[in-house]
């Protein structure tokens, strides 16, 4: 058994039409045990941006703890928030720095950049970063993601459609994977607002 | 770069906290090193797989019901095939309203426990106030996940308390500083059955005597299906009034009479 | 030109080190402070500097808890305190930590001698500003204690003493008048002996009473002024007998 697929877990992104979806499972497993159906996978940064951390969950605690004060200090230092496309790279540099005994994280991130275009990417566990136009899926259900994303997604997803996908992708992917599913969770973010969604699902 | 945060010291008592840090920093250079030198030895790595197959035949409950939470702790000392002691108790009172449970290596339990015992206390002299369950469960895990890459210590928690505004809370802590917050939890081989009985017969808002009813069903199960039962229970509660030893579930005297 | 008090490592011809002097005359400005040993109960007592009226008087603590049995008083730089204080917090617990048990009031008081010395002998620091006095029952017999501290890390165990501003008057009355006395006895001479040097009234002092079963507690203003009252009425009363034979 890999050291990623110990609690279980999937993460997904797509890009709609000046919005984006990110999406994740709701279960904390030590191996075939399920601990918790509430566990949180999604971490907003700020308004527009949010980070999934797919992978071992405490690695993925420490992670945003770390990376929740590095925003901070960037936002006072730039009175700003941080652009997605620059925190991709402070991710992906935090997780290189532990390159011989690294986070065993694959994080995915989404935010809406400059002029609210949508950026989504994904990473290794040393922050190799992967870009994507249309959609980035990570965790034990990544393969079976890859599959229902690749067949649902359409360009140019209007929010509530948009929903309607990554939620279809999320539930028929975790039905393949022992290791994730129990509940969903779901934001859509769009320049004005931002949609959070708990979804019902199989819990077996 | 940045300050840590000065807590105490541990295991060395020693005044200046930097020597703790290099010391720390000698002992785990050698291992770091290696790995570096030789990928192969990346395999003793303190979150290797082999690692996270530990499950310890010790089994600790607990769960939250209106107004107060528990804890239960199976109180034998194994070694291998040996059982040395049946009445070790496995639950701290943290401090007036907390309890931790504890499983794992007992070396690591109890200088552990101790370790976060002492800090939790040196906060309420620092600040006049005690920490919340919460605050008390994320430094918990932090102390974990700073070892976890040097020296883990193999412990795992679950940790109770009441606070004024919050009320009864409990915190599922693993080894690897894995935290979240729950109503009911179990660690070790215990589990397996525990975790199903409270599944079945739990609901939010228990009294306490249908969380005690709760807990004689899941230390029935445990003493009735697992072949390497432990014999006896102690059972802790924390509520308004403070965290106290609630009762124990004995079916062997303890041989040692200590 | 001969400047012996830059380093505080360096002796004066005449076997001084003038910085650990300067630091003691810190002491002789800062607030007084007084500790009073009885059977049960021991009391530890500091003058108050009057309070802005804006100002929340409670945040200003002198005297302090470093573990649940032990108490420490100061006199001198509060900012000094502070440092002092949480390095002997840490070490109470690293000490039960380590060996299980409680220290004791000797060790502490010898652990926080050590350090104020360490800051006599070592390069680039400063001695501590501060005078301590350090109570508490010891924990194996129960036995209560009274230490002092002070810049040049040298303790002593007392019955009853006094430091900061106008200890020398304070020590004189409690030579004068120390008795073995127990409970409210005990209070009452050490509030009668920070009365020597304070204006009287709850405002400006602040009384700590540790008693082995219930530990440090600190008096309210307004049971201070109650004890303040009861001390000044016995004095008139003393004073209205003393006349009263002469005018007959």
């Amino acid at each position: 058994m890999s050291i990623f697929e110990y609690n279980g877990s999937a993460v997904v992104a797509m890009v709609g039409k000046n919005c984006f979806a990110l999406a994740s499972d709701r279960r904390l497993g030590v191996q075939l045990q399920t601990l918790a159906t509430d566990f949180q996978k999604i971490y907003k940064i700020h308004d527009k941006l949010y980070v999934g951390l797919s992978g071992l969950a405490t690695d993925a605690q420490t992670l945003y703890q770390r990376l929740v004060f590095r925003h901070k200090l960037y936002q006072l230092r730039e009175e700003r928030g941080i652009k997605p496309e620059t925190f991709a790279s402070l991710v992906s540099a935090l997780l290189y720095e532990k390159r011989f005994g690294p986070y065993f994280c694959q994080p995915v991130i989404a935010g809406l950049g400059e002029d609210d275009k949508p950026f989504i990417c994904t990473m290794d566990s040393i922050g190799a970063k992967e870009l994507a136009k249309d959609f980035v899926v990570a965790g034990t259900a990544s393969e079976s993601l890859y599959g229902a994303c690749e067949s649902m997604y359409k360009p140019d997803m209007e929010p509530e459609e948009l929903f309607e996908t990554v939620s279809q992708a999320l539930l028929a992917s975790v039905d393949r994977d022992c290791l994730s599913g129990w509940g969903g969770h779901v934001f859509i973010v769009t320049p004005s607002q931002v949609i959070e969604r708990t979804l019902k699902a199989r819990m077996d | 770069m940045y300050k840590k945060h000065e807590t105490l010291i541990m295991p060395f008592t020693i005044v200046e906290i930097q020597i703790r840090n290099e010391l720390f920093c000698k002992a785990t250079h050698k291992r770091q090193s290696n790995a570096r030198l030789f990928p192969s030895l990346r395999r003793t790595h303190p979150v290797a797989e082999a690692d996270l197959l530990k499950v310890s035949m010790e089994c600790v409950f607990g769960l939250v019901g209106n107004g107060f939470a528990l804890v239960v702790a199976d109180t034998s000392a194994v070694h291998s095939i040996l059982v040395h002691k049946s009445n070790e108790d496995k639950i701290m009172v943290l401090d007036s309203h907390k309890l931790i449970g504890a499983s794992g290596e007992s070396g690591d339990r109890v200088q552990f426990t101790e370790y976060i015992q002492k800090n939790v206390h040196l906060y309420q002299f620092r600040n006049g106030i005690p920490l919340t369950t919460a605050a008390a469960a994320n430094f918990t895990r932090g102390e974990l996940a700073t070892a976890l890459r040097k020296s883990p210590y193999f412990v795992n928690l679950l940790l109770a308390g009441y606070d004024k505004e919050i009320g009864p809370s409990l915190y599922y802590i693993d080894y690897i500083a894995t935290l979240h917050k729950i109503e009911k939890g179990a660690f070790g081989y215990g589990s397996y059955f525990s975790l199903a009985m409270m599944d079945r017969h739990y609901h939010p808002g228990m009294t306490v005597d249908e969380a005690i009813d709760l807990v004689d069903k899941c230390i029935m199960e445990i003493r009735s299906r697992l072949v390497v039962a432990p014999p006896n229970f102690v059972i802790k509660i924390v509520d308004k009034d403070g965290a106290r030893e609630y009762a124990w579930r004995e079916s062997v005297k303890d041989v040692s009479g200590a | 030109m001969a400047r012996y008090d830059r380093a505080i490592t360096v002796f004066s011809p005449d076997g001084h080190l003038f910085q650990v002097e300067y630091a003691l005359e810190a002491v002789r400005k800062g607030n007084a402070a007084v500790g009073v040993r009885g059977t049960d109960t021991i009391v530890l007592g500091v003058e108050k500097k009057s309070t802005a009226k804006l100002q929340d008087s409670r945040s200003v603590r002198k005297i302090v808890n470093l573990d649940d049995h032990i108490a420490l008083a100061c006199a001198g730089l509060k900012a000094d305190a502070r440092v002092l204080i949480n390095r002997a917090r840490i070490e109470c617990q690293s000490h039960r930590l380590t060996v299980e048990d409680p220290v004791t009031v000797e060790y502490i008081t010898r652990y926080i001698a050590g350090l104020q010395q360490k800051y006599t002998q070592s390069g680039g620091v400063r001695p501590f500003g501060l005078s301590t006095l350090i109570v508490g029952f010891d924990p194996y017999t129960g036995v209560p204690s009274l230490y002092q501290t002070d810049p040049s890390g040298t303790f002593s165990a007392w019955k009853a003493n006094a430091t900061g501003r106008n200890s020398n008057s304070m020590r004189e009355f409690l030579e004068k008048n120390y008795k073995e006395t127990s409970g409210q006895e005990t209070v009452k001479l050490a509030i009668r002996a920070l009365l020597e040097v304070v204006e009287s009234g709850g405002k400006n002092i602040e009384i700590a009473v540790m008693t082995k079963e219930q530990g440090l507690r600190q008096l309210d203003e307004a049971e201070i002024d109650a004890i303040v009252a009861e001390i000044e009425a016995e004095k008139a009363a003393a004073e209205a007998a003393k006349k009263a034979p002469r005018e007959t």
